[in-house]
Parts: structure tokens; C-alpha cells; sequence
């Protein structure tokens, strides 16, 4: 090979090995712009909006469930009324299926126990630290954060409707984020920098319009739509909190009394919350992160049984007559002033997000935000 | 812009619709127009048994009936969650016949539990007897002959065999449908539904069925509902220009000509609108569904009823919920009703008071009718008070036990019913608009169970 080939040779190595190494570098600096960096951006008039795509309680899992799950999944409704009346025996109605539903809808206290319930196990939950504090009970973030409170994870973590990505009711709940009526909006306000910022306003609405998607439709959710408050049936649903932005974490201050509704299976039922706050990492186009709070414990379970009801708590294997009594046992906050017993327990939601234009009664439609 | 490709495509239709409108219109000459008041709806007449008319009733405006005015149903075949029942056509599968055990259809309970009160339980025929036709009796029109396991000839329409109801109370009364089960959910039973002639609507207009509290809607074939402006007069309309792009006119063929609460006005120059009662007929382009109702939130302007809902009881009120407006009692809180099929082939309803009560003591109090009455109080009648409207009434009912009562027997309420069964208001409901009690029971209140009395869904 001639000197002039081997230098023109070596010259495209050496530029081919420049424009990789420069390549590289710029990807891991996107990719370091993406979360660590976040340019230093205010949204236009230091407002920017999005709707929750989804909101599903935040269950921690291993592979198989062998470490949370180490004896399995519950059993469901269907396998314990099997095991409970078996066929080949005299079964009436009244003390058979109407005697479960009345332990699923009139729980009582000295209702027996038949069946082990099993609860997840284990030290390592996702969740939020409700308290402040770090008590035996409490869990370990898979990210080290300790002191998360998470009851409610211990109840339905070996349950399999709530596992996903298959769980029925993990992925049913996302879906059902295509309603209108379960258009939950989170607007931040007084935001000077999207990365860094010691005090915003985030305001909750519930929205009523249906999501842009991409081509593909369902929940192909797409960046940029425009959400219209519901003024009038979420106003009891509506909350203002504040909160700051760390390295493009959110996160807020509690809010003492929030409710959230949400229609599951043509149902609308309302979970009520005390001390509600988010904790979301912020991008321009989408939020992702988790919410905690204490939800009322007979709340939760009247939503569960009547969202999810008879045939899809058989088919997610929930038990619900038994959880009535395990949530009792797993309730952590807010005692009853007369009986001591307490009421709610600590909760925690994964929540994703989009961004969206959101449109208060007294703006033309289009003038929000020309971004 | 989106509104001018629908008034386009409106326009479009409406050409394509002249010639076949023109052969509707011919036809639609022989039908006769028959009002029992004013604001029901007008049928299509068509060919039936000698004795069988056509009745105005509340709920399902024009509907079947014999000649003492009980009201035609069928029964047609049904998938629940574990299996099909109703009636396949030309066949009836309902039988005098006693049912001890359930059939296990509805999920999740197994098939061959023991029915409460078998002994005393009524065949399907008891509460569904069969329209019978005489040895001699002829087919006609819609109507057949089907034969039965028992050897009687049975009517049938378009192939379903049809039946009335022993608790229609009174001629015209249509208490044995489902006003909502067209839904055609797993999760619903297999409800039996009344039957009646086709509208007398032109081409590309149709009527939806009156949901709990709304009236018998007018829509376009495929469904979007149809609005009309207050404003705006037989001859005259406030919206033209950019109103368009927002309320679609619909247009009529050039080869329309009015018919009975039917006409068409010319908006502009050779450019004909429908007009339904005296009002020009508008699609509201930002409708998110069909049978919507978001343009009547626009000032003015209103859905059009080609039947108004039967009218509430004075005393109550509509109430703001989470998802839209509920009935409410005079002070805000929100009515339900009680809903029962039981698990069987028959289908048979378990939410009346003659009923055994043992359904809804499971879900209201745990069995115990005391606890019943705490949670789930009856809506007492005021003193006074009277019904404006055949579908609600004024029951007496035992409190002790849930059965009516005669009205003197000494402890008995009166009470509101909707449909001859009473209704109910929930106690951990606390303020207007809460709606805490509804879909509690077996499958979201629609098996056993509570339900809210929405008037409007919003979503």
C-alpha cells in the first residue's frame, strides 16, 4: 500500500474514531441534559400543566414474587368458595353467595379467619415517607430511602390482580385513563426554572376532554393537548398545595383532605385522602413519580369492592371479605377518637404524566400557551 | 375546518337520501300520525293481529299491547359471563316451570345453589305469560307463530316470542323493562325488553330510548344527538356563518316535503333545514359521543325529546354528583333504586315487593331489615303528596318486613316507588350530590344491588 493510501487510511480511522467519540459524548450529554441537567427553562408565563395517564397503587416486585411472595398468591373469592361449599353438598343460596357478599359489604370484626391471608413481605416498598420518621414498621425505597410508608402495600402485594404488567386490575386501571371523567390534572404555577425552583403553586383539577394519541390511538398519549377544567362536578375534587423543584423533582407539601375520584367499570367511586402529596420528576413534555398520602380505610375498601365487584374480584383473586380485617390489623394513621381502632392507612400511587394546556372557564380556547 | 367537512358530508347525505326518501315518503303517507297528548311520539303503522294496538306509554313511548293494554316484551338470547339464555328465535325458553337451583351464569358462583324460598318461587310463565294465539290465528306483517314444548301457539315478533307482564299494574305501564339494556354488558342479566313500531322519522334520523331520567331523545341514524335553539322559529333561525361551524344544520332533500310534526324551512336560497315541532334541527359538532347532551349546556340551545321522561315527583330535586346530575329527595340526598335478577335460566327479577326480600336484607342491612332501614331509609311520601306521572308512585310498604301493605294495616309508610318498586336514600350520603351508596352490591349494583337514579351522565 502507498504512504499516501496508509495516511488517508489512517486519517478516515482517526476521524471516524473523533465523530463516534463525539457522538458519544453528546448522547451521554442528552441523556444527562434529560435528567440531571434540565436546561434551565421556565414554561411560558411560568405555567405548565399535565394529565395523569397512569395512577395504580405502587406495588414493589421481584421476579416471580419469590422475595415479597415467598408462599405464593392469595387465594381469590372463587377458590375459597369452592374450598369453603364444596359441590356434592347441601349449598342454599342465603348461606352460601349471599352469606360472602354480606362479609364483603358488612364486614364484621367476629367474622372468622378461614383462610391464611398472605401478606407481602419483605423490607423494600415504594412509597413516600408520610411522617418524617423511621419506625420498625416502616419500608426501605429500592433507591435506599428509608422510612416509607406504605400499609396498603402489604395488603395487596401478594395479590395477583394487582401485579403487573398483567395484573387485571395493573392494567385495567391504566386504561381506563382514556375516560373523560379520569382526567386528573396537575398544574404548576410561579415556576421560574423547571429543573430548580424554591416555591411553586401546583394546583389539582379534574379535566373532562378526551387525550390527543398518536396514530396508533388508545393510550398512545401524545404531549400538547388541551385539558378544560371541570368546574362543576370536580370542584369537590379541586386542591392547591405548594411545593419546590429539586434537580427537576417536584415535590409537595400535603395536602390535609383531597378526594380522588375515579371511574373503574362504568363505576365512579371516591377515595378520600389525608395529607395527599406528590413527588414527580418533571420533564417539559411528561411527569412520572408517585403520590402518598393516608387513605381512608373503609373508602378504599367500598371502592374496591364496588369499582371491581363479584366476577372481576374473582377473576383478580381479591378476597375482599378477608381484607376487610387485614386492612383493620394494617391501618396506621388517623385513630377513631372513640373506639382507638385507626381509620386510615398509608398509601401510595405510581403515577404518570403528559403534558397538556390546561384551560380555566374564563380563556378562549387556543390562548393558553402558544408552545 | 372540522365543522365545514360535517355540514359537508351533511349535505352530501342529504342528497343521497332524496331518492329513497322519496319511496319512505310514499309509504310513510299510509301511516297515521296518533296522539293520546301532546309531546309523545308518532309510529309507523304496520300490519297486526286482529285485537293487538299501539299504546303511548310513559317509558317506551309507542308500544305493543293486546286489547286490555298490557304490554308486549321479548326475551331475546343473552351472554352473560358463564352462558346464553333468553329466548333463541322461534323458540321460547320460558316455562312453567319450577327452578330450585341457580344456573351459575352471572359469575362468579358456581351453577346448583339452592334457591331461597323454592317452594313458594313462581315459574317463569307465572310472571311472563306467554302471548298465546288462538288455534286459527294467521301470521301477519312482523308478527309469526311459535310453537311451544307444551303443545299452545305462542305470538312472536320478528321472530321473538313475546310475552306480557302480570305486574304491568295498569293498561300502558311498561314495568317489566330494562330501561338501560341495550348495553348489552356481560355483566348485565338478561332483561326482557317492550316492543313497538319503528318512529315515524324520515331517512337519517332516528330515536334513542330514555335512559332513567331523560325522555326519548332524537338523533341521527348513527346516534348523535340532535339540538334545537329557543330562539329560533318554524321559519326563522338565529344561526347562520360562523354558528354553523358549531351547530350543523341539518339539511333536508331538495324532494322533502312535510309530514305531520315534520317540515323544512329554506335558510338560504334553494337550501332547506328539517324542522321537528317548529324548531330548525342542528348536530352540535363538539358532541365527545353519541346520545350526548353537552349542547344543551349552551345557552339556548336544547337536545330534543320526541317523549319527555315521566315527570318526578314534585317534592324532589336534581342534585350535582361526581359524574353529573342525580334525582335527589327534598332535602338534597340522592335517590337509589334496588336492583335484583337472580342467577337462574329464567331471569326471573328479584327486586319487587312481592318478591322474597332475602336479595336485598344481604345487601342493605346484612340480612337484618332493621339495619336496612338505618342505611337504607325508604323515601317517605309527604302528606299531600301525589304522583305526576304513572311511573312514580306512592306504595305502602311494612317497614318489618319490605312487602307492601294494605294501606291501613297499622305500622305501614307510604313511600315513593319507582316502577311499583320503592326507592331509597343511602345514609353515609352527607351532603347534596353525594353518591357514596351507588353500585354497592353484586356486580356494580346491576345483579344485587343499589344504584344511583342518574338523569345525567356527563362522561
Amino acid at each position: 500500500m502507498s504512504d499516501i493510501l496508509k495516511i488517508s487510511r489512517c486519517s478516515f480511522l482517526i476521524a471516524g474514531l473523533l465523530i463516534t467519540t463525539v457522538n458519544a459524548v453528546a448522547q451521554e450529554d442528552a441523556t444527562a441534559t434529560r435528567y440531571q441537567d434540565v436546561p434551565a427553562m421556565a414554561p411560558v408565563d411560568g405555567t405548565i400543566g399535565y394529565a395523569i395517564t397512569g395512577i395504580f397503587e405502587a406495588i414493589y416486585q421481584t421476579p416471580g414474587g419469590i422475595a415479597e411472595c415467598p408462599e405464593g398468591m392469595n387465594l381469590g373469592p372463587r377458590e375459597r368458595f369452592v374450598a369453603l361449599y364444596p359441590e356434592g353438598t347441601h349449598r342454599p343460596l342465603v348461606e352460601t353467595q349471599l352469606n360472602s357478599e354480606i362479609r364483603m359489604w358488612h364486614p364484621s370484626p367476629d367474622d372468622p379467619e378461614e383462610f391464611q391471608y398472605l401478606e407481602a413481605q419483605g423490607p423494600t416498598a415504594l412509597g413516600l415517607n408520610l411522617d418524617g420518621e423511621i419506625s420498625p414498621n416502616d419500608f426501605t425505597h429500592p433507591d435506599g430511602t428509608e422510612g416509607i410508608d406504605n400499609q396498603i402495600y402489604r395488603l395487596v402485594g401478594c395479590l395477583g390482580g394487582y401485579r403487573g404488567p398483567d395484573g387485571l386490575y395493573s392494567f385495567a386501571y391504566r386504561q381506563e385513563t382514556r375516560r373523560r371523567d379520569n382526567r386528573l390534572l396537575i398544574e404548576i404555577t410561579g415556576v421560574d426554572d423547571l429543573s430548580n425552583d424554591d416555591e411553586v403553586i401546583v394546583n389539582l383539577y379534574r379535566g373532562r376532554d378526551d387525550m390527543i394519541t398518536n396514530a396508533k390511538g388508545g393510550q398512545n398519549y401524545v404531549a400538547g393537548g388541551s385539558q378544560r377544567i371541570d368546574t362543576r362536578m370536580g370542584s369537590r375534587t379541586t386542591q392547591q398545595t405548594r411545593g419546590r423543584i429539586v434537580d427537576g423533582v417536584l415535590t409537595t407539601e400535603p395536602i390535609p383532605e383531597f378526594l380522588i375520584s375515579y371511574n373503574f367499570l362504568n363505576t365512579i367511586s371516591v377515595q378520600k385522602f389525608r395529607d395527599f402529596r406528590l413527588q414527580l420528576r418533571l420533564t417539559p413534555t411528561s411527569a412520572e413519580g408517585l403520590s402518598g398520602g393516608y387513605v381512608q380505610t373503609e373508602a378504599w375498601m367500598t371502592h374496591v369492592n364496588r369499582n371491581i365487584s363479584s366476577h372481576h374480584l374473582a377473576a383478580g383473586q381479591t378476597p375482599t371479605a378477608q381484607m376487610n380485617q387485614v386492612i383493620r390489623r394494617l391501618a396506621d394513621a388517623y385513630p377513631d377518637p372513640e373506639t382507638g381502632e385507626n381509620t386510615h392507612i398509608s398509601h401510595a400511587y405510581e403515577i404518570e404524566a403528559i403534558q397538556v394546556f390546561i384551560i380555566h372557564p374564563d380563556e378562549e380556547p387556543g390562548a393558553a400557551n402558544p408552545n | 375546518m372540522p365543522g365545514e367537512a360535517r355540514a359537508t358530508e351533511h349535505r352530501v347525505k342529504s342528497v343521497k337520501s332524496s331518492l329513497s326518501f322519496i319511496s319512505v315518503t310514499i309509504l310513510s303517507c299510509m301511516a297515521t300520525v296518533a296522539h293520546a297528548q301532546d309531546l309523545t311520539e308518532a309510529w309507523m303503522n304496520e300490519p297486526m293481529p286482529a285485537g293487538f294496538q299501539i299504546m303511548s306509554t310513559e317509558i317506551a313511548g309507542p308500544t305493543f299491547t293486546d286489547a286490555d293494554g298490557r304490554t308486549f316484551y321479548v326475551w331475546p338470547l343473552k351472554a352473560l359471563r358463564a352462558g346464553i339464555t333468553g329466548d333463541a328465535p322461534g323458540q321460547s325458553n320460558c316455562k312453567n316451570e319450577k327452578l330450585t337451583l341457580t344456573a351459575g351464569l352471572m359469575s362468579p358462583y358456581p351453577p346448583g345453589l339452592a334457591l331461597p324460598n323454592a317452594e313458594t318461587r313462581p315459574t317463569c310463565t307465572d310472571i311472563w305469560p306467554p302471548m298465546l294465539a288462538a288455534e286459527n290465528a294467521q301470521e301477519v306483517g312482523n308478527w309469526s307463530i311459535i310453537q311451544r314444548d307444551d303443545g299452545t301457539q305462542q305470538w312472536g315478533y320478528k321472530d321473538q316470542a313475546v310475552y306480557t307482564y302480570t305486574r304491568d299494574p295498569a293498561p300502558g305501564d311498561v314495568f317489566g323493562t330494562d330501561i338501560e339494556e341495550l348495553s348489552g354488558s356481560l355483566d348485565r342479566p338478561a332483561y326482557r325488553r317492550s316492543i313497538g313500531p319503528m318512529p315515524l322519522v324520515p331517512p337519517g334520523f332516528a330515536v334513542a330510548p330514555g335512559v332513567m331520567g331523560m325522555g326519548r331523545t332524537l338523533t341521527t341514524d348513527e346516534g348523535w344527538s340532535i339540538y334545537v335553539n329557543e330562539q329560533d322559529t318554524e321559519e326563522s333561525t338565529i344561526c347562520h356563518d360562523e354558528c354553523t361551524l358549531t351547530w350543523l344544520p341539518i339539511l333536508a332533500p331538495a324532494l322533502a316535503i312535510p309530514q305531520g310534526e315534520w317540515g323544512m324551512f329554506e335558510r338560504s336560497p334553494g337550501v332547506y333545514q328539517w324542522t321537528f315541532r317548529g324548531k330548525p334541527l342542528y348536530q352540535y359538532e363538539p358532541d365527545p359521543k353519541t346520545q350526548g347532551v353537552e349542547g344543551a349546556d349552551v345557552p339556548g340551545w336544547s337536545n330534543v325529546y320526541t317523549q319527555e321522561a315521566p315527570a318526578y315527583p314534585e317534592s324532589f330535586t336534581i342534585q350535582t354528583g361526581f359524574v353529573g346530575d342525580v334525582l335527589a329527595d327534598s332535602r338534597g340526598m340522592t335517590i337509589y333504586t334496588y336492583n335484583c335478577t337472580e342467577d337462574t335460566v329464567d331471569q326471573l327479577r328479584c327486586d319487587h315487593p312481592d318478591d322474597t326480600q332475602v336479595y336485598r336484607k344481604a345487601m342493605c342491612g346484612a340480612g337484618d331489615q332493621g339495619k336496612c332501614l338505618e342505611n337504607w331509609p325508604y323515601v317517605e311520601a309527604m302528606p299531600g303528596e301525589e304522583s305526576r306521572s304513572r311511573s312514580w308512585s306512592i306504595v305502602s310498604i311494612d317497614p318489618s318486613t319490605g312487602h307492601y301493605a294494605n294501606p291501613d294495616q297499622q305500622n305501614s309508610i307510604r313511600v315513593w316507588a319507582w316502577r311499583a318498586r320503592p326507592v331509597y336514600t343511602f345514609s353515609d350520603d352527607q351532603q347534596p350530590g353525594d353518591t357514596y351508596g351507588s353500585d354497592v352490591g353484586e356486580v356494580r349494583g346491576q345483579k344485587n344491588g343499589l344504584q344511583a337514579f342518574i338523569l345525567r351522565n356527563y362522561f
